[in-house]
């Protein structure tokens, strides 16, 4: 595995970028949105944001590649934030 | 080749820097978790007030400083690569541009705090603006932090010692900007997104 030839961090660094600009691009849309549509923008840009967070993890962080403990230690962050984050979002929406 | 280059060209597991950081950082990532949770709530139980506080957020700002520790984050990505192929001097410069990322989102952040307090905002003005402060304030710390140890970083380059121990403490430095970087990615769009 040559990590110094290989453009993968490059593609990713454009995806995560493409990726905000989209998150960005939506919170502004809510603006116009009414009813639970503006629910599930909001739940699709926290959904986005973890992804990234991700890409983050395993691509620049180099997870992907670190032992199996640690590599699950951060995905599994990145499960219980989001969830946490979604769950309370979504009780309080409902209720 | 260094012996972290061969261990990871044969595929064997490799974790960057050492054990320590990674205690830390998960640590410091589940506090963070914790704020996360606790935004959610008190947001869910005054959601008018919440909302009419963020609408005053300048998301531009927001936008821009994602992108540039999105880039930062890429510069020391390649400045690790290029350590490890043994560019020391290459490996300084891209960590430069990446320090220079984070004074920008630095400068950015203090502009953005003082447009707030121009306009009579503060910590205390409402729960929205506490944890904004709060929460925004104690990742510009690890901001802070971050760019010192950029700058240890580079001190550490500039000598001419070669070796593993070198490429474990740029793993480190690499390894906490890259959290910051995670930090900031959950809370622009939960603070300033999140209707």
């Amino acid at each position: 595995m040559k990590f110094s030839e290989s453009p993968k961090e490059l593609i990713v660094w454009l995806s995560l970028f493409a990726l905000t600009i989209l998150s960005w691009w939506l919170g502004e849309a809510q603006g116009g949105i009414t009813g639970h549509d503006v629910e599930m923008v909001t739940t699709a840009i926290m959904l986005l944001g973890f992804f990234k967070v991700r890409l983050v993890g395993m691509y620049f962080m180099e997870l992907r590649v670190a032992p199996a403990p640690l590599r699950l230690a951060f995905d599994a962050w990145v499960v219980i934030a989001c969830a946490a984050i979604l769950l309370v979002y979504w009780q309080v929406q409902l209720t | 080749m260094t012996d972290i280059t061969a261990t990871m060209a044969r595929c064997e597991p490799h974790m960057p820097g050492e054990p320590g950081i990674w205690i830390f950082i998960m640590g410091d990532m589940l506090v963070f978790a914790l704020f996360f949770s606790v935004f959610a709530f008190y947001r869910g139980e005054q959601p008018a007030l919440f909302s009419a506080s963020q609408a005053t957020l300048n998301t531009g700002l927001g936008l821009t400083n994602t992108l540039l520790l999105l880039t930062s984050s890429w510069f020391v990505v390649e400045a690790v690569k290029a350590v490890r192929r043994g560019s020391g001097k290459l490996s300084c410069r891209l960590f430069f541009l990446a320090f220079l990322c984070g004074l920008a989102f630095s400068g950015i952040k203090l502009v953005e705090y003082n447009e707030k307090i121009a306009a009579g905002i503060t910590l205390t003005s409402n729960d929205f603006f506490m944890f904004y402060y709060i929460f925004t304030g104690l990742h510009f710390v690890h901001v802070i932090i971050g760019l010192v140890m950029l700058v240890f970083v580079m001190l550490t380059l500039a000598r001419p010692a070669t070796g593993e121990q070198k490429v474990r403490f740029v793993e480190v430095g690499a390894s906490y900007w890259h959290m910051v970087d995670v930090l900031w990615i959950v809370l622009f769009p939960l603070i300033y997104l999140v209707k």
